[in-house]
């Protein structure tokens, strides 16, 4: 989902860095000192999970990992992602550095809206509502994503519709994957470290 | 907050569902696009960074001044080959879908190199039996700037075919650009970043414990 330099038009461009930028100075605001580790470990998870290919249907589609981002991190999750979008950039080449605002956005946003939607339910007691909340998160984050994707290519001309059926058949089976993982995710910490899932909440 | 939370995504979900229809297409994140000149015709080959060729993915060609002089497809292998237009330096755009991009240089030397040799090759052949019988009788200087132009040739010839398979091979083992060291580095710059991140908030937090002392 990362966009190639040299295909979106400037103000596109500038306006993604301008809304990557605010969404950093929030997520920088909102972190204290205890959460800079846990961000930064998510952050590397983040970067390390696009390298995982998912060979499944017509597709090879990465993990992206953004969901959990959200849901553990909050607003924290634009510095993450924007630090992790930023070496993928030069140390893989992949997006590159003019389109790191807009990617980091269409990444970062759907994020946050999750990390909104479904925090509530990851921490209550009703196991069934957690399962589902921590799924839905995962699962829509990524299909966000694509649609962000598909809005911001709307401007170069390509038809929105056409890309995004093209983004979200691509990227089902890991909106499933990244689901079941979110969910196994939060399940993992409620037994291990239920002060964690808390603590984003509390925070934020 | 479940009620809404489950509206919502259920409505999101019923949006997505709606936009599907089933088309056949490969990305990842990253696409590549390599090009070799040869006997004439200029070969490109396209792929993305796990390695999946990019199908019927469009290719463009412009010359020197920007102007686009040629477009094409990519077929199931990822391959598109054409034979120049105009002279070089030809820049080919590879436009796969969804946002990846990548473009590659044919320089002017390259195409005229790659040209020369093949297109000559019969006409070659035919002098070198011609003066093959020549130089024997030729003064030495001449024979000297003859043989080395056959020489040439048939160098261009052989090394050619010999370079075909190294160049595929070369444009195969390009695309795998990330590297262990890569992944390392990348996981070490975050968490000196975190080390960065923590000194501030460090040097914050106990200004602020000075002043509370105060």
């Amino acid at each position: 989902m990362h966009i190639s330099e040299g295909i979106l038009s400037a103000p596109v461009l500038a306006a993604g860095a301008a809304l990557a930028v605010a969404g950093t100075g929030i997520g920088l605001k909102k972190m204290d000192y205890d959460k800079i580790p846990e961000v930064a470990i998510l952050s590397s998870v983040f970067f390390v999970a696009s390298l995982i290919h998912v060979p499944l249907g017509p597709t090879s589609v990465h993990l992206i990992l953004n969901g959990l981002l959200g849901l553990l991190l909050g607003w924290a999750a634009f510095p993450a992602i924007l630090v992790a979008l930023f070496l993928q950039g030069i140390l893989f080449q992949f997006g590159g550095l003019t389109t790191l605002g807009v990617n980091t956005i269409n990444m970062a946003l759907p994020a946050v809206l999750c990390y909104f939607l479904f925090r509530n339910s990851i921490t209550s007691v009703n196991n069934r509502r957690v399962i589902i909340g921590a799924f839905c998160c995962g699962f829509l984050a990524v299909g966000l994503s694509g649609l962000m994707v598909a809005l911001s290519l709307l401007f170069t001309g390509q038809s929105f519709l056409n890309v995004a059926k093209l983004i979200l058949l691509a990227h089902l089976p890991i909106m499933v994957i990244e689901g079941l993982f979110t969910v196994f995710v939060v399940k993992f910490l409620k037994k291990v470290k239920p002060e964690m899932l808390e603590v984003a909440n509390a925070t934020n | 907050m479940l009620r809404t939370s489950l509206l919502i995504t259920s409505i999101i979900i019923a949006i997505f569902i709606s936009i599907f229809c089933f088309c056949e297409t490969s990305f990842a994140h990253k696409v590549t696009i390599f090009a070799y000149v040869e006997a004439g015709k200029v070969y490109t080959e396209s792929y993305y960074v796990d390695g999946t060729k990019c199908k019927n993915s469009e290719v463009e060609v412009y010359n020197k001044d920007g102007q686009k002089v040629l477009t094409g497809k990519t077929d199931e292998k990822g391959e598109f080959n054409f034979v120049p237009p105009c002279e070089g330096p030809l820049k080919i755009v590879l436009n796969a879908s969804m946002g990846h991009r990548a473009e590659t240089v044919v320089s002017k030397q390259d195409l005229a190199e790659g040209n020369a040799a093949p297109k000559t090759q019969p006409e070659t052949r035919a002098k070198n039996v011609a003066s093959g019988r020549h130089t024997y009788t030729s003064p030495e200087k001449k024979e000297m700037s003859i043989t080395r132009h056959e020489l040439e040739k048939v160098l261009n010839e052989t090394l050619d075919k010999k370079l075909h398979p190294i160049m595929k091979l070369l444009a195969e083992s390009r695309q795998h650009g990330v590297s262990a060291k890569d992944v390392f580095a990348g996981l070490g710059y975050i968490f000196g970043i975190m080390g960065i991140g923590i000194y501030l908030k460090d040097i914050k937090k106990q200004g602020k414990n000075r002043e509370n002392d105060k």
